[in-house]
């Protein structure tokens, strides 16, 4: 194990470019030959854009090859989303801890790449730290058919008469100035102000260049010799006709270009803000039931689609699922619609889809290859070992996932999946402590008992024996006294045992707590019927003003609270002493007291009285000892209870020993 | 009344005999069984008048043992268990106990449950005859012909569930019933009210018969097992 661990630490991560070049497999090759010598972990990466869905079926073909052979390899396999590709691979590695990357240097020669730098020249740029591998290509130069690299074209009027509009505002103002004998070129100049304006403000390339060829015609039409014709005298006139159209092609296709990566730098500083705003409130989640609760919440807000969300449980199924309804209603809607929907969404199919992604932590369900029929898309939450939750994505109708959106998904729901690892992590570390305390406690208490019990077991003996062997010798008051003395030792080891019995399954979690309503003036009765002997040497009295009073307990636990309080209070007051039992209800719990008007507890002792073995000094004149564990044991019960112990001074002296006890309210059923 | 005549059902010695010591200073008669069969065996060839049963018998189940006898004998049936749970109890009592004991018992507390068993044997060897239509119980009277229950002289009122209770308390008088067997009884099923209604039906039952609700003279609370009716006399 130690040495799994050095592995991973210390000789890092590889990560390889999958893309559907023929090369491709090469270098998935080489880099699963890289991994195997540095005996580390690899990942192979794909990216997803828009133009992925539209690829050729040859290319897809290849590409898959190479994911599997990838996977065969013993890769883990990856996918995000996004346009920009270098992009997204570098914030890959920076995430997953990636120490080098394995690309291929591509021959394939596209046209209109020309002003784009190869993808290894920008990873490198980049990520200046990183080391990269870059496997050349020794495949015979491939043209990549190009795809128009367009969104979908969709004709839209308005676009149409902002271009005409502003080609004919161009047109006027270049007149207006031409009057003014500013000459040709200002006209030029401003047709090509005009085709930067419509390439801004219009949505499709096509506009951009449909206003440069007509910026052209017009610019001949008005303006060259002879004007409002399509002939153009002057042999200059072909040279600027050509420039022309070059410039107001350029500009155009430079203004599409920033307006993109303009919309991508907000679309990624929105993501950045989706992140960070559901990191925080994840984060702040308590519980792993709130972080999937909150992680449904900002799935809905993100997509606007209704989203289930399954915890995992045991070691492959899924635990109830809940909804989160995405028609803006949520809440309002009320339980019973969610729980109508629930069904809808709970066909076998849909059932079947959610638990194969658990067990194989990949994508399934529609758009996916592995149970396209479903009605949801369902990812898998998952953290660095495991799976913890399935999330479905109601698809109904509406559009497929853009990548964009995917990317964000997938973002949302790995950083839920690290946080609930983190909390699982956390719990499970929780867990072996309290193991260790409680095998700590338990090496305490067996110390403590061999050497306490010891003591009365020897009076015992020792009392018995006298009497078997030296009977006669002794006078009736010494005689009796010995047995008062064996009877007492052996009730006070009874409820030693009992008390340690006690103490030993609760602190082992092997307590049955049985909390039902009890009357108070039950069990607070059946508690001073059971007092130690002292007790009739003492004043107790019971103070109930409504005897109907009931508050959620285990009777015989309570009882033992109240025993080992009571018992506690006879042992350390004076003989005479006023010791009174009261309960009464303070808002919506119960609150039982037991003052005494003894010497009272001194204020550093009031903290560290519900320790455990905890003792105060000299007990009265019988040196009667206790293994202090009665009140540690009323404190554990009471806080089983989910309630509160204490002590405090009464007035003018003693103590008031204090617990708090839920209230219950009974229905009476005539 | 001829001595009374106890049989002890118990395979651990020492108690066996600190009982039979018990009984010897109140000249009780008395057998002892080691185990299960031998226990019933003596039931039904010594015919004696109560039955004290560990419940921790080598050879049978207690509850087997109570429900053998049930089916031949009305004897009271006194059981011993240890303290810790309660579950044993309640079943011994459901299939036909009429009280219990809790390990470690002072003799005390052995000779009360004795007396009220016997008690109970000598009511009911009375009164087998005559199918009274009165309840007599000390200060407490029910008259069932009439459906009235008095304390001394004074009407008491009662809501017909209450009543109810009582009546079934005091048809089982001596003996301790379960709050399942008191539930079935007076409202037909378990399910259709639940223990923590019961205990305050009994409470309320208490503050109107009980001259002193504080000390309870009739009605006993069994902690965590059920209630009993009381034959006014007693101490315990």
């Amino acid at each position: 194990m130690n040495q799994d661990f050095a592995r991973t630490e210390d000789k890092g991560h590889i990560l390889v470019c999958l893309s559907s070049s023929p090369s491709n497999i090469r270098v998935v090759k080489t880099a699963a030959k890289m991994a195997e010598a540095f005996q580390c972990e690899w990942t192979a990466l794909y990216v997803e854009t828009s133009g992925s869905a539209q690829m050729p079926a040859e290319d897809r073909k290849r590409l898959m090859d190479s994911g599997r052979l990838a996977e065969k390899l013993g890769a883990r396999i990856a996918t995000v989303y996004g346009e920009d590709v270098p992009i997204h691979i570098a914030e890959y590695a920076r995430i997953g801890g990636i120490s080098k990357i394995v690309i291929g240097r591509t021959n394939s020669r596209r046209f209109f790449e020309m002003r784009e730098k190869p993808m290894a020249e920008r990873l490198i740029a980049l990520m200046p730290d990183m080391d990269f591998y870059i496997i050349p290509d020794t495949q015979p130069k491939y043209r990549k058919k190009t795809r128009f690299r367009g969104e979908k074209f969709r004709f839209s009027v308005k676009d149409v008469v902002k271009t005409f509009l502003v080609l004919a505002m161009a047109t006027v103002l270049g007149l207006v100035f031409f009057e003014l004998g500013l000459g040709e070129s200002t006209a030029i100049m401003l047709y090509i102000l005009g085709v930067l304006l419509i390439s801004v403000w219009t949505s499709a390339r096509i506009y951009g260049a449909l206003a440069s060829c007509l910026s052209v015609l017009l610019f001949n039409f008005v303006f060259t010799e002879p004007r409002y014709t399509l002939r153009a005298y002057d042999a200059r006139y072909p040279v600027t006709f050509t420039i022309m159209l070059l410039a107001s092609f350029m500009t155009s296709s430079l203004a599409m270009r920033l307006m993109k990566q303009a919309k991508l730098a907000a679309r990624e500083a929105y993501r950045t803000g989706i992140l960070l705003e559901t990191s925080q409130k994840l984060q702040q989640a308590e519980s792993r039931e709130e972080i999937l609760y909150r992680t449904g919440i900002q799935i809905r807000k993100l997509l606007d689609r209704t989203v289930l969300l399954y915890p995992a449980s045991g070691d492959a199924e899924l635990g109830p699922g809940q909804l989160f309804a995405g028609d803006g209603e949520s809440a309002a809607g009320g339980l019973d619609a969610e729980d109508r929907d629930m069904d809808r969404w709970q066909s076998e199919k849909e059932l079947q889809a959610a638990g194969w992604v658990r067990v194989n932590g990949k994508q399934a369900g529609q758009g996916t290859k592995m149970f396209p029929d479903a009605e949801c898309l369902y990812m898998a939450v998952r953290g660095e070992h495991r799976v913890h939750a399935v999330a479905g994505i109601v698809m109904e109708g509406k559009p497929a996932l853009e990548p964009f959106e995917k990317n964000l998904l997938l973002a949302v729901l790995d950083s839920a999946g690290l946080i609930l690892e983190k909390q699982q992590l956390n719990e499970e570390k929780r867990q072996a402590q309290l193991q260790v305390e409680q095998e700590s406690l338990r090496a305490n208490l067996l110390r403590s008992i061999s050497h306490d019990l010891r003591t009365p077991l020897t009076s015992i003996s020792g009392n018995a024996g006298i009497l078997m062997e030296k009977e006669s010798l002794l006078d009736e008051d010494r005689k009796h006294q010995m047995y008062t003395s064996i009877y007492e030792d052996a009730i006070w080891l009874n409820e030693l045992v009992e008390n340690l019995l006690s103490v030993t399954r609760i602190e082992n979690g092997t307590m049955e707590l049985k909390k039902e309503p009890e009357l108070l003036e039950e069990v607070i009765r059946e508690a001073v019927h059971h007092l130690d002997r002292k007790a009739g040497l003492h004043q107790v009295e019971v103070e109930l003003p409504d005897d109907l009073l009931m508050a959620l307990m285990d009777a015989r636990l309570i009882g033992q609270v109240l025993i080992n309080i009571i018992n506690n209070a006879v042992k350390y007051t004076q003989e005479g002493s006023r010791i009174v039992i009261s309960a009464r209800r303070v808002q919506n719990r119960v609150l039982v007291e037991i003052a005494d008007d003894g010497p009272g507890v001194p204020d550093e002792a009031k903290d560290k009285l519900f320790d455990m073995f905890y003792t105060v000094g000299k007990a009265g004149g019988d040196g009667r000892r206790g293994l202090g564990l009665g009140l540690a044991l009323c404190k554990s019960i009471i806080h089983a209870h989910g309630g509160q112990i204490g002590v405090r001074d009464n007035v003018p002296k003693g103590s008031v020993f204090y617990f708090t006890l839920q209230l219950a309210e009974v229905k009476m059923y005539e | 009344m001829n001595k009374p005549f106890i049989l002890i059902v118990e395979d651990d010695t020492a108690i066996s005999n600190l009982i039979a010591t018990t009984l010897e200073t109140q000249n009780y008669q008395y057998h002892t069984a080691k185990n299960g069969a031998a226990g019933i065996l003596e039931t039904v060839s010594g015919r004696p008048d109560v039955m004290i049963l560990d419940l921790g018998l080598p050879d049978m189940d207690g509850v087997e043992i109570i429900r053998k006898v049930r089916g031949f004998s009305n004897m009271p049936i006194i059981v011993v268990s240890a303290r810790s749970e309660d579950r044993d109890k309640v079943e011994a009592l459901d299939a036909g106990a009429d009280d219990y004991l809790t390990k470690p018992f002072s003799v005390e507390e052995l000779l009360a449950r004795l007396r009220v068993a016997l008690r109970r044997v000598r009511f009911d060897n009375e009164h087998t005859s005559t199918q009274s239509s009165v309840y007599q119980n000390g200060e407490l009277k029910i008259d069932y012909a009439a459906g009235c229950v008095f304390v001394g002289e004074k009407e008491i009122h009662l809501t017909p569930i209450e009543y109810k209770l009582l009546c079934v308390l005091a048809k089982n008088t001596g003996k301790v019933l379960t709050h399942n067997y008191i539930l079935k009884e007076v409202w037909g099923s378990e399910l259709a009210a639940d223990t923590p209604s019961l205990r305050v039906f009994m409470a309320t039952l208490r503050k109107k018969i009980e001259p002193v609700p504080s000390e309870p003279r009739y009605i006993q609370t069994h902690i965590g097992v059920g209630y009993r009716m009381l034959r006014a006399a007693e101490e315990h």
